[in-house]
């Protein structure tokens, strides 16, 4: 069973399943996370906070989430196609999102070395 | 194990449970002490609480002290007994605060231990003695004046009811309304003290509707958990959606600063870092004005 992940402000909560979460990318004091049905949410926290959040919520064996540099988490599930050299990473569910972010050309190779890896097992 | 922010723009790291047992102290011991530490600073507020309400009760007594003397008008003799008051003004700054409202980032910029006050001409923006400089009046486009009704030091600069909002500076203290007419208007000339009209966003908790359109980042003056704030928001909003973040935000009473991305300002955090924002004008209009936070 997903977990959620849980984040309020002093006049918002925003509560979102754990595989409902596409990917997250920060931008000096806020984040903003990005959800399966499209949604967008706002967030006054750091990229390390939200990091420490889904640790503390994910199971052992769960290795989903992945953190790409400094400003990006993305869930593993949706990755789709990762191209280092032209420096893309697209996130979809093959039905009925699909977005494109960017990374560092080493971070997107490391990111592809893993997954081939991943699969391979 | 790195810490959560230790990792450059090469590299990625696989989130795990993991990294939360292998952090320098157990979960349980993590949540322990974090709940004993919250406990600590609640007692902490509460007791500095009683002793700043104390201190401040205290402000008005004599207080005898040896090491620095005034002398008194009356006589040149110095009594070793003089009691006197000493004010010591602490150096003032803006505490800026980044949140979210209905999903929209803002920041909200308190100033800190400062005095207001409104002054025409860019060369505001020069002064280091300033803590926080946001312009406030509009400038007319057909005549370069100053929009609306405009005292400065007491001085009536113009005249005109464009905005029913206005904002009156009495002794240094901003006090934000509606009102066609106001008896603030009068009084800052009559107290040297300053005053300029804008659009009124909200009243007494509820949104007014203005008529500009279009989306641009906005900024409002406001009074918020009884303290006037300024709220910039970091997207383009229309007015109405701004004024609603207010009222979300539970703002009391706020009226319009000039916005967009054009409108340039700056404030000083307590760290002493200058944060600009806006946009420096080559040629900004001579009456362009502010508001001054020193």
């Amino acid at each position: 069973m997903s977990k959620n992940l849980l984040f309020n402000t002093s006049s918002e909560l925003v509560c979102i399943p754990c595989n409902a979460m596409v990917f997250i990318v920060a931008d000096r004091n806020y984040s903003t996370i990005t959800v399966a049905d499209g949604s967008e949410y706002v967030l006054t926290m750091q990229l390390g906070q939200i990091e420490r959040r889904i640790s503390e919520v994910i199971n052992v064996a769960d290795n989903r989430f992945i953190r790409i540099g400094k400003s990006l988490i993305v869930n593993s599930d949706y990755i789709t196609f990762i191209n280092p050299m032209r420096q893309k990473l697209t996130l979809s569910d093959c039905r009925t999102f699909r977005h494109e972010v960017s990374a560092s050309k080493e971070a997107l190779k490391a990111l592809k070395d893993f997954i081939e890896k991943e699969a391979a097992k | 194990m790195k810490k959560y922010n230790e990792i450059n723009d090469n590299e990625i790291r696989v989130i795990s449970s993991d990294m939360q047992s292998k952090a320098p102290t157990s979960v349980k011991w993590y949540k322990k002490t974090n709940t004993v530490w919250f406990i600590i600073i609640i007692c902490v507020i509460i007791i500095g609480g009683f002793l700043y309400g104390f201190l401040k009760s205290d402000r008005h007594n004599t207080i005898e002290n040896p090491l620095t003397i005034v002398k008194s008008t009356e006589s040149d003799t110095v009594r070793p007994s003089t009691t006197i008051n000493s004010i010591i003004k602490k150096k003032s700054y803006v505490e800026i605060t980044d949140t979210t409202i209905n999903n929209t980032p803002f920041s909200i910029f308190t100033p800190r231990f400062a005095v207001a006050r409104l002054q025409i001409g860019t060369e505001v923006l020069q002064d280091t003695a300033a803590a926080f400089v946001i312009q406030a009046a509009d400038i007319r486009k057909d005549n370069g004046e100053i929009a609306g009704t405009y005292v400065s030091e007491g001085n009536l600069i113009c005249k005109g009811q464009s905005k029913s909002g206005f904002c009156a500076i009495i002794n240094g203290s901003p006090i934000i309304g509606v009102s066609d007419a106001t008896p603030y208007l009068e009084q800052a000339i009559e107290t040297n003290g300053y005053f300029f009209r804008q659009y009124p966003l909200v009243v007494g908790g509820q949104i007014v509707e203005n008529k500009p359109k279009g989306k641009s980042i906005r900024r409002a003056l406001a009074e918020w958990n009884n303290k006037i704030v300024v709220v910039m928001s970091l997207n383009r909003l229309t007015f109405h959606d701004f004024a609603q973040a207010l009222v979300d935000m539970q703002v009391s009473n706020a009226i319009y600063l000039v916005g967009s991305s054009s409108s340039f300002g700056f404030a000083v955090d307590s760290a002493g870092n200058r944060i600009e924002f806006g946009q420096r004008m080559a040629n900004a209009p001579k009456n362009t004005n502010y508001i001054v936070w020193e």
